[in-house]
């Protein structure tokens, strides 16, 4: 199935264009790690505590030793740009993987075959559908949780409140249109379990449903983790949302705001989100979802 | 739920005291306020005094009930114009689609739709925030207006609170009408009247002063409601592109067409109409993110509303205040929901069916 998904929204333009923007940020991701490795100096490239001795003042414009130029702390944004990618990459996949799993794990065997805490667990979604996750990320980066809010543990928190929120409610309503179609009926019928019907015919039916909705609550994930980062609520990782601030605040201190230090991790975000946004959109036009 | 999401705020309402007091002073306070008390009982507690009037118990307050509930104008002064704004720009890109063109791709106005919803508040901010102080610094040196935002204190809060809702309505409603204008949609002698209304009634029951205020007030409303406006209106685009496409596939779309209807009278007729319930639910499932928007963007511009408020009572550690925004902003969200749900029995006809049998 999962195949299969894969292959038909490579098919459309979204699609294409969604694969593109996750295939350059995941080579920018790798490209970080080899050039750290091999060409780039660690105490000038270093995208935390890097520093360039031999240009002076910081922020310098784009040049040939610095590409996309130096922030006002005097990083290099090349190096701070591609190392901002890997956070959200990995706090992407968590977030899919997890609600995905819950969302199917439950959404399918609750409301077929559990009915009576299906109406529970309608309740709990709902109000889970009303918490805004940017605000439960913002004040858990207020405590002592702060070193342990990696975008992995992110991901995870955004998923699991996507997955049974509004995730589980789409899906349990289209589980329940099919509890009594003809197909089901037939499969009883001859002799399969509930179990066997709930595996075979329900799980198929639903993960484009699930994998479209989840593609779309990780877009909303990555613009939170930016707003988290953004407001230093994520602790000491290279990320997109923190070299907007440092842009902005040290930059009105120190030589001016530069555009040259706001546009890369601006598109950076623009190309993240967009591109699980776009193969969502793909999702939903291959397999007719009107969501 | 939205006491659950309290608990999570480290610390409690006394925790600021702890670098003027000792360790045993603070947990003396704490026994005597019942900070250290079951939750369940301080959840009762907590119940027992919203219904009396007070959304921030605990004996130890930072700010009041007042100071709680004196964001909500604020918050609706910009809430409520971004609203219309971005919902009628939001449809420009389809309405100057063709008919036939809608049920297919709309890569350009998806992206461009996702673009506006991943710039960050404060790079908007960094872009039109100097550019719109700068035009109301020489309109008001054109029209010789001179005064300061600050002289709203002067007068009843209230009152020009509620005339200032009224006029940054009509302001948005002429924001539309010149971008519509602009656009060669057609000319919004609806929209126009009741800005001219609206105008009117504040023009009639405020005197000049209080008009001239709610014109500084104007500067720092309008640069949030512009940052507001511009990530409404991505979300607003994707949500139009998909139910105008599902709209367009239905048979009705078809024999319209078929007969020649102009496509004016097929948006006009058809679409917008059919697609005001979908679109009107999605805002509503929705609103939990605007909320999270508001308290970015207002942190960002500093406005005074119960965005910033929830932002600065979550780094303070003040979980009363905090507890009793996030009390406000559920009750906001529900009366929303309810407001579209009933919209949605009065104007819809299936609905409206369905009840009657």
């Amino acid at each position: 199935m999962f195949k299969l998904i894969l292959r038909s929204t490579y098919k459309t333009y979204h699609g294409k264009l969604g694969y593109l923007f996750l295939l350059l940020l995941m080579t920018g991701s790798v490209a970080h790690i080899v050039l750290l490795k091999t060409i780039w100096p660690v105490n000038i490239y270093d995208p935390i505590i890097g520093f360039d001795l031999s240009v002076f003042p910081h922020p310098v414009a784009p040049s040939g030793s610095h590409l996309l130029g130096t922030d006002p702390l005097g990083r290099d944004v090349l190096s701070m740009f591609l190392a901002g990618s890997e956070p959200l990459i990995k706090l992407s996949i968590v977030s899919f993987i997890t609600g995905l799993v819950s969302s199917l794990l439950v959404g399918t065997f609750v409301p077929f075959l559990f009915r009576h805490f299906d109406l529970v667990l309608r309740e709990f979604s709902s109000g889970l559908v009303l918490i805004s996750p940017p605000i439960v990320l913002l004040i858990l980066g207020t405590g002592d949780f702060l070193e342990k809010l990696s975008p992995e543990t992110v991901g995870f928190i955004y998923g699991t409140l996507g997955g049974l929120g509004v995730c589980y409610l789409v899906i349990s309503t289209r589980v329940k249109e099919l509890i009594n179609s003809e197909f089901l009926n037939a499969s009883r019928v001859i002799g399969a379990s509930e179990l066997q019907i709930a595996l075979r015919h329900i799980l198929p039916l639903i993960i484009p449903y699930s994998v479209a909705l989840m593609l779309s609550v990780t877009t909303s994930g990555i613009v939170a983790y930016g707003f988290a980062s953004f407001f230093g609520q994520v602790g000491w990782t290279p990320n997109w949302g923190m070299m907007i601030y440092d842009a902005i605040t040290y930059g009105s201190y120190l030589g001016g705001t530069n555009l040259w230090n706001l546009l890369p991790p601006t598109f950076g975000f623009i190309f993240c989100s967009s591109s699980f946004y776009l193969i969502s959109i793909s999702v939903k036009k291959q397999f007719g979802i009107s969501l | 739920m939205f006491y659950g999401i309290n608990i999570l705020i480290p610390g409690d309402f006394l925790t600021p005291l702890r670098l003027m007091m000792s360790q045993e002073e603070l947990d003396a306070l704490r026994d005597t306020l019942g900070a250290n008390d079951p939750l369940i009982q301080q959840y009762y507690r907590w119940i027992q005094s919203v219904f009396s009037g007070e959304i921030t118990p605990g004996g130890f307050r930072q700010r009041s009930s007042k100071t709680v509930l004196d964001t909500v104008l604020p918050t609706l002064h910009v809430l409520l114009p971004s609203f219309v704004i971005s919902i009628y720009l939001s449809r420009i890109p389809v309405l100057k689609t063709k008919v036939k063109r809608l049920g297919k791709e709309k890569i350009f106005s998806d992206v461009f739709g996702i673009l506006l919803i991943s710039l960050f508040p404060p790079i908007i901010y960094f872009l039109i925030g100097e550019r719109l102080e700068s035009l109301f610094r020489s309109l008001f040196n054109q029209f010789e207006i001179t005064g300061t935002s600050s002289e709203i204190l002067l007068f009843s809060e209230l009152r020009i609170g509620f005339g200032y809702l009224l006029f940054a309505i009509a302001c948005s409603y002429i924001i539309v009408s010149i971008f519509e204008l602009l656009a060669l949609i057609h000319i919004p002698k609806q929209k126009l009247l009741i800005a001219g209304l609206l105008l009117l009634i504040v023009f009639l029951f405020f005197d000049a002063k209080e008009v001239v205020t709610m014109l500084f007030y104007s500067k720092n409303a309008f640069i949030t409601i512009g940052i507001l406006t511009v990530l409404l209106i991505g979300e607003f685009i994707l949500f139009n592109n998909i139910i105008v496409q599902n709209i367009s596939k239905e048979d009705h779309i078809m024999t319209a067409s078929a007969i020649g209807y102009s496509n004016q009278k097929i948006f006009k007729d058809h679409i917008i109409r059919n697609s005001f319930f979908p679109f009107a639910t999605r805002i509503a499932i929705n609103l939990p993110y605007t909320i999270a928007s508001l308290v970015i963007v207002e942190s960002t511009t500093g406005w005074g509303g119960m965005g910033s408020m929830l932002y600065r009572a979550i780094m303070s550690q003040d979980s009363n205040a905090a507890m009793a925004i996030l009390f406000l902003l559920a009750i906001l969200t529900a009366t929303l929901r309810l407001g579209i749900n009933f919209s949605q029995i009065v104007f819809n006809p299936q609905l409206r069916g369905t009840r009657n049998v």
